[in-house]
C-alpha cells in the first residue's frame, strides 16, 4: 500500500451528492496574464458538460484545472466533495478518480496497449495484476480495441489510440472524465469512431466535461453548452438554446464564426 | 540489419588489409651505385632537436653538434641541407621509409638498428667518463679506494659503480649538471657522467673539473642511411675529409674545448653492421604483432580498467551535474552550467597533466587514479549534457497523462521519465564511450602502461612507429567494435515497440 493508493472511503461523500464538480470564484492567472476570472461552474452526476468557445479563451486551462494539473490563482474547486489541495497526495488521490483524456492521446510508447492500460491499476491502485488485466480487457472490448491489446501505440492510428487512452481511462473507475480537444489531432475520417465512444459513454451515465469543435457532437451529446470567452463564462445553456437562441452578441459572434469555416 | 553489418565488416576488413600492405610495402629498395635522394640538390637531415648540446632549438634555430655536423656534411657534399625535427623513436623508421635521407642523430650504432638502416662511420664516440676536480691526484677511478662519486638518478651509471664493484659511496642527484657542480665544490671524489655531455658543461659552466683515465665503456654515434644506399660511402668520404681539413675540429671545439675525433671508435660500427648482415632482416607486422600479444592484452587490460572505473564514476558525477542543471534552484543550475563550460572547454590533456602534476601538493595521485579521475571529469561534462537533452526529450504530455492517471512523481519518473529517456540516452552514451575508449589513449602522457603507452614502448623497442601504432589500432578497434555490438543489443533489448512499428 502506498500513500497515494485510493482508499475506498475517499469518493464515498459523492455517491448521493448531485454535483460532481463545484468551482466557486475560480480564477486563473498565467504570471500576470488574466485566463479567467470569477468562474462559477456545477456539473451534476452523469451530466455532460461542453466548453465551446474561441481559441485561446481558456477552456482548457479551465478542464485542466479540475484535475490539478493547472493550479488556479484563487477561488475553490470541490471534485466529488473533496476540495482540491495542491498537496502531492490529496492531487494524486483526486486524479486517479478523474479520467483525463488528451489531444495528443498521450499514450506511452514503450509499454504494449495492454500495459498502458494496467501500469496506473497496478501502481496507484494497488490492484494485482490478473485484475488490471481483466480491467483492461473489459476496456478495451468497450472501446472496440481487443485486437490491438499486444501492440505498440507506434502501430496504431489515431483514432485507436485515442480509444486506447479513453480505455486507459475507464480502468481506472473515474468519478468523472474530462476530454481535452479529443478529436482535434485525428484525420476527419478517424473522428467518427472516437465520438462515437464518447457518446456510447455518455449514454451510460459517465459524467463527462469536454473541450471540443465538434458541434454537432455537442448538439447530439450535451446536456448542457458552455461558452467561454471574454475571461469567463459568456453564456450556458442547453444545446438548443446556446445553438439556436443565443442571447448575447458574444455567443451570436462565436456561431457566425463557426458557419463561416 | 544484416546486410548492413556485413557492409561494415567488409569495410573494415578491407582497410586493415590495405594498412597491413602498407606496413609489408616499405621494405629494402636496393641496387644501383648513384646515391638515393628524395630531392635532387638536398639533403634531408633529421635529428630529435631536443638533445642539448647535440641537436636543440635557439629561438627558431636548430642548433647543436650534430647539425653543424650535417651542415658540414652536406656542404661536403654540395648539397643544400634540409634540417627536420622529430621524435627519437621515429627517426630509424623514418629514415628507412624513405622520409629523411640521413640521421645525424647521436644515434648509437646498434645491431637491431643496423636490421632497418645501414650505418656510416661514427662521427663520434662517448661513453661514461669519471671527472675529478681540477688537479687531483687521479690515474683511474679503478685505482681509487670507496670514492664518494655523484651521478644522476637513474642513470646506468650508479648501478654500473655498485655491479663492478668500484664503490657504495653513490650520491645520486637529479641531474648529470648539479653531480657534476657538486663535484667541483669538491665535495665528492668526482662525479660520473657521459663523456661528452660532462665535457660540454664544463665547457659551458666554467667547471673546475677534468676527465680522470679512461671511458669506462664505449658507444659509437653514426650517421644512418637507408639501406644499400650507396649515398653511405659519400658520407664516410666527406666525414673524412672535414676531420682531414680541420672543419670537424672547429665544430667539436665549440661544443666540448677539444677535437674529439681521435676518440672515435669504428670497431662497434663495423661489429654491428657485420651482426646485422648475418641476422635475418627486421620482422615484419605479422611477427612483430604475434611478438607483442601478449603484452598488448595486458595493456588492453589496463585500458578496459582504468575507462570502466572512468566511465562508472563519470556517469554518477554526470547524473549529478544534470540533475542540478535540471534543478529549480538557481545557484545550482549556474554551478552545473560553469562547470559543464569549463570542462568541454579546456582539452582532455591539459586536465590530465593538471590533475597529476597540479594537484601533487593536496594528494600525491597514482597515474590510474590520476588518469581515471581526469578521463571521469572529463566525461562527466557531456554525459551531463546526453542526461539532461535525454530527458528533456520525453514529451511533457506523457508526465502529464501518467500524474492524470494518479502516479506520484516518483512514479512517473520511474514508469515514465526514465525508461523513455534512457532509449534517447542509450546511443547517445554509447558513442560517448567509445570516445572515452580512445580518449583513454591520453593517458600514456603520464607513464600509465595502457595500450598507446605501450605502443609508444613498442616503436622505440623494436624503431618501427608504423607497425606500433598499426598493432595498437588493431586492439583498440576490437575494444570499440565489441562496445558497438553491446550498445546495439543493449538497445534492440530496450526499444521493443520499435519491430512493432515497422511491422
Amino acid at each position: 500500500m502506498t500513500d497515494t493508493q485510493l482508499d475506498h472511503d475517499f469518493f464515498e461523500a459523492s455517491e448521493d451528492d448531485a454535483n460532481v464538480v463545484e468551482m466557486r470564484k475560480v480564477t486563473k492567472k498565467f504570471g500576470d496574464t488574466l485566463v479567467f476570472k470569477d468562474v462559477d461552474l456545477d456539473v451534476s452526476k452523469s451530466e455532460v458538460v461542453v466548453l465551446v468557445g474561441p481559441s485561446g479563451a481558456g477552456k482548457s486551462t479551465l478542464l485542466r484545472c479540475v484535475n490539478g494539473l493547472e493550479q488556479i490563482t484563487s477561488g475553490s474547486i470541490t471534485v466529488a466533495g473533496n476540495e482540491l489541495s495542491y498537496d502531492e497526495a490529496h492531487l494524486n488521490k483526486i486524479r486517479s478518480r478523474v479520467g483525463m483524456v488528451f489531444q495528443q492521446f498521450n499514450l506511452f510508447p514503450h509499454m504494449r496497449v495492454l500495459d498502458n492500460i494496467t501500469v496506473a491499476q497496478r501502481d496507484v491502485l494497488g490492484r494485482n495484476p490478473d485484475e488490471a488485466v481483466e480491467k483492461a480487457k473489459v476496456m478495451l472490448e468497450h472501446v472496440g480495441m481487443s485486437h490491438k491489446i499486444d501492440a505498440y501505440p507506434a502501430s496504431l492510428s489515431g483514432g485507436q489510440a485515442q480509444r486506447v487512452a479513453i480505455a486507459r481511462a475507464l480502468a481506472m473507475d473515474p468519478a468523472m472524465m474530462l476530454f481535452d480537444e479529443p478529436t482535434s489531432a485525428l484525420d476527419p475520417e478517424l473522428v467518427g469512431e472516437v465520438l462515437s465512444v464518447m457518446r456510447d459513454l455518455a449514454n451510460e451515465g459517465m459524467t463527462m466535461m469536454c473541450v471540443t469543435h465538434e458541434m454537432r457532437f455537442a448538439r447530439r451529446v450535451a446536456d448542457r453548452i458552455i461558452l467561454i470567452a471574454d475571461k469567463g463564462i459568456a453564456e450556458e445553456g442547453s444545446p438548443e438554446q446556446l445553438l439556436d437562441d443565443p442571447q448575447t452578441d458574444r455567443a451570436r459572434d462565436f456561431l457566425a464564426s463557426l458557419d463561416e469555416e | 540489419m544484416h546486410k548492413r553489418t556485413r557492409t561494415i565488416t567488409s569495410v573494415i576488413f578491407l582497410a586493415l588489409v590495405s594498412l597491413l600492405l602498407t606496413a609489408c610495402a616499405t621494405g629494402d629498395q636496393e641496387g644501383g651505385d648513384e646515391p638515393r635522394l628524395i630531392a635532387e640538390g638536398q639533403l634531408v637531415v633529421a635529428m630529435s632537436g631536443e638533445y642539448r648540446p647535440f641537436s636543440y632549438w635557439e629561438g627558431a634555430q636548430l642548433t647543436g653538434f650534430d647539425f653543424d655536423i650535417a651542415q658540414a656534411l652536406a656542404d661536403e657534399l654540395g648539397l643544400e641541407l634540409v634540417a627536420e625535427t622529430a621524435g627519437f623513436s621515429t627517426l630509424i623508421e623514418g629514415t628507412s621509409s624513405g622520409r629523411y635521407d640521413m640521421l645525424v642523430a647521436s644515434t648509437t650504432a646498434t645491431a637491431e638498428r643496423a636490421q632497418m638502416v645501414d650505418f656510416a662511420n661514427g662521427y663520434y664516440s662517448s661513453g661514461a667518463q669519471f671527472f675529478v676536480p681540477s688537479g687531483a691526484e687521479c690515474t683511474s677511478i679503478h685505482d681509487m679506494t670507496a670514492p664518494t662519486v655523484g651521478v644522476a638518478s637513474g642513470t646506468t651509471y650508479e648501478t654500473f659503480l655498485r655491479d663492478e664493484g668500484i664503490t657504495t659511496n653513490v650520491n645520486t642527484y637529479e641531474s648529470d649538471i648539479t653531480a657534476l657542480q657538486d663535484a667541483a665544490t669538491g665535495r665528492l671524489d668526482g662525479a660520473l657522467t657521459d663523456q661528452l655531455v660532462g665535457m660540454h658543461q664544463i665547457e659551458a659552466a666554467g667547471l673546475d673539473l677534468e676527465p680522470c683515465g679512461e671511458r669506462l665503456f664505449d658507444e659509437t654515434q653514426a650517421p644512418a642511411i637507408a639501406k644499400g644506399n650507396p649515398l653511405r660511402e659519400q658520407v664516410n668520404e666527406a666525414l673524412a675529409t672535414i676531420i682531414d681539413n680541420g672543419t670537424y675540429g672547429e665544430i667539436a671545439t665549440k661544443y666540448f674545448g677539444e677535437d674529439i675525433s681521435p676518440r672515435i671508435n669504428n670497431d662497434s660500427v663495423a661489429e654491428v653492421m657485420a651482426e646485422a648482415e648475418a641476422g635475418d632482416g627486421p620482422p615484419g607486422f605479422v611477427e612483430l604483432f604475434v611478438k607483442y600479444i601478449p603484452t598488448m592484452i595486458k595493456a588492453a587490460g589496463v585500458t578496459l580498467a582504468i575507462t570502466a572505473v572512468a566511465l562508472l564514476i563519470a556517469v554518477v558525477l554526470g547524473s549529478v551535474i544534470a540533475w542540478m542543471n535540471m534543478s529549480k534552484i538557481t545557484p545550482l543550475r549556474w554551478l552545473a552550467v560553469a562547470y559543464i563550460g569549463v570542462i568541454r572547454g579546456t582539452p582532455l590533456i591539459a586536465q590530465l597533466f593538471v590533475l597529476y602534476f597540479g594537484l601533487t601538493e593536496i594528494v600525491l595521485l597514482s597515474g590510474f587514479w590520476a588518469g581515471a579521475i581526469a578521463l571521469a571529469i572529463h566525461n562527466s561534462a557531456y554525459i551531463a549534457e546526453i542526461i539532461r537533452s535525454g530527458f528533456e526529450s520525453v514529451p511533457k504530455g506523457l508526465v502529464e497523462a501518467s500524474r492524470s492517471l494518479g502516479m506520484s512523481r516518483t512514479q512517473a519518473l520511474r514508469r515514465v521519465q526514465l525508461p523513455l529517456s534512457t532509449r534517447t540516452i542509450l546511443p547517445v552514451l554509447g558513442s560517448q564511450f567509445i570516445i572515452a575508449v580512445k580518449d583513454s589513449s591520453l593517458v600514456a602522457f603520464i607513464g600509465m602502461g595502457e595500450l598507446f603507452r605501450t605502443a609508444q614502448n613498442m616503436a622505440a623497442a623494436e624503431y618501427s612507429p608504423l607497425n606500433a601504432y598499426l598493432t595498437v589500432s588493431v586492439y583498440y578497434l576490437i575494444i570499440v567494435l565489441v562496445l558497438t555490438g553491446l550498445v546495439t543489443l543493449l538497445e534492440r533489448r530496450m526499444n521493443p515497440d520499435k519491430k512493432g512499428a515497422k511491422a
